[in-house]
């Protein structure tokens, strides 16, 4: 009986993420109707050359970009709010998004005669250097962590990650006020937005995306055992030390691929896994793929909302998230009287 | 003789304590479009300092400076140091400063130019303020003789209006609206901005929308020298946009183009040069 709800919620979110993604397809800042999308979509040749391109080139592509970003951001939420148990973990909480931020400003101060030996470091320098940028954080609160009393413990994580997170804003800000001609650009950078991004930029997150992916899903198998506490996991077999750096290393690569994919997007990592525990399970094995289709969903329709409520200028995705996100939020905590995330 | 130099002496004395110079004689500027009207109109022997951004005309340079442009960047204490008794600021960006400088008697000029007739009203603005009223007039004189003179460089080539896309930055697409000196200055021209529907000055706009608009003329501000059109013109998407299609993308200087100044007349002459290049390509 219940494995068959589980298999209709999957079902049923699959459908709803499809149906969201079609949505997405369909609105934007230019009017097009359906009958022109179905056509641009599987009938090119016979649609009008600019309507295909809006369609296929530009739709297309930013709602598959919005739908991963929502998934991995939401993925990396939901593995380390379990991992950290805490209920406020996401992105943000490791200091990724800061330093995503971080290489992303550093990549307007490279001087374009370094760069111009490759025509792909060229185009994608933006997100090459945001995507070193959230790594290397990640790498660096891992190891000032393991100089703590008690290695690589998840409050020693936490703090770390707060405050590298806190010097890289720091330098961000810095870097912003003498530079101050990329500040529109990284202004919306911090804010989140898919404006712009194409096939070439799914295509150069694509791999990062399917290891973050699988990662993420590993994970998820030992999260549970995990939350009966260090010594339950320890005496039921579990590597402490292997699922600390797989969990860390999971939910680092997914923010940053979701991070390098459309900015720092705030409130989708924390809300989906939120969502997904209240409503659906909070058994990692369950709850991780489904915040990820939650995630997805959040994140397209949200965007569709970005590029449809004040054609034809675009609003930065972050701001509707936040919009619609926070009071749906608040409504569902105090609707719920499910326990709290310990 | 005696009790007449005497009279002389003492209304001489009386106007000069009675009606001393109002003008400012030690002037501050925050914002480089100002820096450069101070100059046009002649004052520039009462400005004391510049910030790091103000780097027309060259002799501005000599000036010492107080800083960034950015707001937060510069010190209050910096400016006081140079015993300012006028102040010009930029709306928005040193709101914070208004009141702290006129709580010390110091006179303030909030710069908010955007359109045209805004840049020219400054630039009359400012000539009252520094006394150079003539200066201001034949500075205003200049720009409009200017503007004609690109309205009939740009006209002599084109019958139909050209519609153009401005493209200030992209990935997020960003393009000058219709309170922008940009759309202005095409629409003297005889050229459209494709959107001057947007009421913003500087709105960030989606990619669908520029494709479906169809640009006959991409412009975009080139700094650092960097004036390579190819970025542009090798987008995949844009391909079937006129512009793209028949390489009418032009670069502009970024300096010029981003200081609403007594610079706008040849900025006009510079568009009306690209319009004319335009409009003989094939």
């Amino acid at each position: 009986m219940k494995k068959n709800f589980f298999v209709a919620f999957f079902f049923i979110a699959l459908s709803v993420f499809l149906f969201s993604m079609v949505v997405g397809i369909c609105f934007g800042t230019e009017r097009i109707r359906f009958a022109q999308v179905w056509q641009a979509l599987f009938f090119p040749e016979n649609a009008e050359p600019h309507v295909a391109i809006i369609v296929k080139d530009i739709r297309l592509p930013r709602v598959v970009l919005a739908g991963l970003c929502g998934a991995l951001l939401a993925g990396s939420g939901a593995v380390f709010q379990g991992f950290f148990r805490n209920s406020l973990a996401d992105s943000g909480i490791m200091g990724i998004s800061s330093g995503a931020t971080l290489g992303a400003v550093l990549s307007a101060m490279i001087p374009l005669g370094l760069t111009c030996t490759s025509a792909f470091v060229q185009a994608n320098l933006t997100a090459l250097c945001a995507f070193a940028g959230a790594i290397a954080t990640a790498l660096i609160v891992y190891a000032v962590s393991m100089f703590h009393g008690q290695r690589g413990d998840t409050t020693a994580i936490i703090l770390t990650g707060t405050a590298v997170s806190s010097f890289s804003s720091a330098v961000t800000s810095f870097l912003i006020l003498v530079k101050d001609k990329e500040l529109y650009r990284m202004f919306n950078w911090t804010l989140g937005s898919f404006n712009g991004k194409g096939w070439e930029d799914l295509f150069l997150l694509l791999p990062a995306t399917g290891i973050a992916t699988l990662l993420l899903f590993v994970c998820s198998g030992f999260l549970d055992i995990l939350s009966g506490g260090q010594q339950t996991a320890q005496a039921l077999g579990l590597n402490l030390t292997t699922a600390r750096r797989l969990v860390l290393a999971s939910g680092s690569l997914a923010a940053a691929t979701g991070v390098c994919m459309g900015g720092t997007i705030g409130f989708v990592g924390l809300v989906a896994p939120h969502i997904i525990r209240r409503i659906f399970s909070p058994k990692h094995r369950l709850l991780v793929p489904a915040s990820m289709i939650c995630g997805g969903i959040f994140l397209v329709l949200a965007d569709t909302i970005a590029r449809s409520v004040a054609p034809p200028s675009e609003l930065p995705v972050g701001i509707i998230t936040a919009l619609v996100g926070t009071p749906f939020f608040v409504c569902l905590l105090f609707s719920s009287k499910g326990d709290n995330h310990a | 003789m005696k009790k007449f130099f005497f009279v002389v002496f003492a209304c001489l004395f009386f106007i000069f304590f009675a009606f001393p110079n109002k003008n400012p004689q030690r002037i501050v500027s925050l914002v480089p479009a100002i820096t450069e009207t101070i100059f046009a109109v002649g004052a520039e022997n009462s400005l004391v300092a510049r910030t790091d951004f103000c780097t027309f005309p060259a002799q501005a340079m000599a000036l010492p400076s107080v800083g960034g442009f950015d707001g937060k960047a510069i010190s209050f204490e910096k400016i006081i140091a140079f015993s300012p008794d006028l102040v010009c600021l930029a709306k928005g960006m040193h709101d914070h400063l208004i009141n702290p400088l006129k709580s010390r008697g110091i006179q303030v000029f909030v710069s908010s130019a955007e359109n045209l007739n805004d840049i020219l009203d400054e630039i009359k603005s400012i000539a009252e303020l520094t006394g150079r009223l003539r200066q201001g007039e034949l500075c205003l004189s200049q720009i409009e003789s200017q503007i004609e003179c690109a309205k009939t460089l740009a006209n002599s080539t084109r019958k139909k209006r050209l519609c153009v896309y401005w493209e200030v930055s992209a990935k997020p697409y960003f393009t000058c609206g219709k309170k922008s000196f940009v759309t202005d200055l095409l629409k003297i021209l005889g050229a459209e901005n494709i959107f001057s529907d947007i009421d913003q000055s500087y709105p960030q706009v989606s990619e669908e929308s520029i494709v479906s608009r169809m640009p006959q003329m991409i412009v975009f501000p080139a700094h650092a020298k960097n004036n390579k059109t190819n970025f542009i013109l090798e987008r995949k998407n844009w391909k079937n946009i006129p512009a793209v299609a028949q390489g009418k993308v032009f670069a502009v200087d970024g300096d010029l183009f981003s200081r609403p100044g007594p610079r706008i007349g040849q900025m006009a002459m510079a568009l009306a040069e690209i319009l004319v290049r335009s409009g003989t390509n094939p």
